[in-house]
């Protein structure tokens, strides 16, 4: 079978027989995702892509311990996610900026129709207050909205108490929203001065 | 009285019991103030969800499989390999003969030597304190000595068997380091 049309899950059996390409393959699909997980984690771009191959790495050698009977994209997703908020834990200072260079970009290329620029502008914005927040909101908010995860599985993966993911979660949203007025509130005094 | 903050964000991620969730419900049917929070709370987990990912900049793929594939040594490495396991056997069967030869004379002059300091002098020394000790100190010695007389004699001292030591340590390192230094291989 050809392999860009090979389900996931032969391309995991393939990776244990000890074809590598195979793997490959598996990486090509899905290294933009993981690198997203640990782009919105750390808020660097080099940092994240380094921890996006150690990400893969990881799953290589943890694939034996893979359930194939699951979808790997959230596996290698969460296996990203540990490996991030490992690095964000480790981290002197906490709450790098995002990298300014490559949010400019983003922004350019969506500069054509107004509602895309709109739309552009406000998901700069919502990055922009993602990244302020502090490490261990960021952390819940990736786990809940971008990995899925229930509460629970939140308090495991963050060894919290439920009681503290939930609070972290709210607070972490207030913040979040907050941000995300105040922009609003700016553009306004902006548009009608 | 409003919803608290705790339980709109339960609302939101369906987390309320049934009955929490009722009363939720009958609550934003009334009051326009919890409604506007909700609305505000769902716009920003949407926004959040839809947020687009942003493109790598470098493909992974590459630099990913460069380190998962096991990197191959040298072709004449696994030869060398072999050479040197044969050789070092080979080696190792002339000398041993010889270098037990060699070693007899200290062997058989250490062997009473040793034995009575492990099984005697030790259990004396408690007893009868130092002197014991000294004697067997002296027999080690006087066995020392007559091995060094049969070497400076040059029964087995001789050229060939000097130069063979030498090539055996020199193929004992060379095999040491085509072991120690073979690369990893990684398994699936």
């Amino acid at each position: 079978m050809d392999m860009d049309s090979s389900p996931d899950r032969d391309l995991v059996e393939r990776t244990r027989r000890g074809e590598v390409d195979a793997y490959g393959e598996l990486v090509r699909r899905y290294q933009t995702s993981v690198f997203n997980v640990c782009y919105r984690l750390l808020g660097e771009r080099q940092e994240a892509e380094d921890l996006a191959q150690d990400a893969f790495l990881r799953g290589y050698r943890r694939l034996a311990t893979f359930d194939a009977d699951r979808p790997f994209g959230p596996w290698i997703r969460k296996v990203a996610s540990n490996l991030s908020l490992n690095a964000l834990q480790k981290r002197a200072s906490w709450g790098l900026p995002f990298d300014e260079e490559r949010d400019e970009r983003i922004d350019v290329d969506q500069l054509d129709p107004a509602d895309e620029q709109e739309r552009g502008e406000q998901t700069a914005r919502l990055r922009q207050a993602l990244s302020e927040l502090p490490p261990h909101y960021r952390a819940v908010i990736e786990l809940r909205h971008f990995q899925d995860l229930s509460y629970e599985e939140m308090a495991r993966s963050l060894a919290l108490p439920l009681s503290d993911v939930k609070t972290h979660l709210f607070r972490a949203r207030r913040f979040l929203a907050r941000r995300l007025r105040a922009g609003d509130d700016g553009e306004a005094r902006h548009a009608s001065g | 009285m409003h919803l608290d903050d705790s339980i709109l964000n339960e609302y939101v991620d369906g987390r309320l019991s049934a009955a929490a969730d009722r009363q939720a419900r009958k609550h934003l049917g009334t009051c326009p103030v919890c409604r506007a929070r909700l609305v505000r709370l769902e716009t920003l987990t949407e926004s959040l969800e839809a947020l687009p990912e942003v493109p790598l900049t470098r493909d992974l793929v590459r630099p990913v499989l460069a380190r998962l594939a096991p990197r191959p040594g040298p072709r004449w490495l696994g030869w060398m390999t072999a050479l040197e396991a044969v050789g070092g056997t080979a080696l190792a069967a002339y000398v041993w003969p010889r270098l037990a030869e060699w070693m007899a004379p200290f062997a058989q002059q250490l062997a009473p030597a040793a034995s009575v300091l492990w099984s005697e002098t030790l259990t004396k020394a408690w007893d009868s304190g130092w002197s014991q000790l000294v004697v067997d100190v002296r027999s080690l010695e006087y066995a020392a000595d007559l091995w060094l007389r049969s070497l400076s004699a040059g029964s087995v001292w001789t050229w060939p068997f000097i130069l063979s030591l030498g090539v055996a340590a020199l193929v004992v390192g060379a095999l040491g380091n085509g072991v120690l230094l073979r690369l990893p291989v990684r398994r699936t």
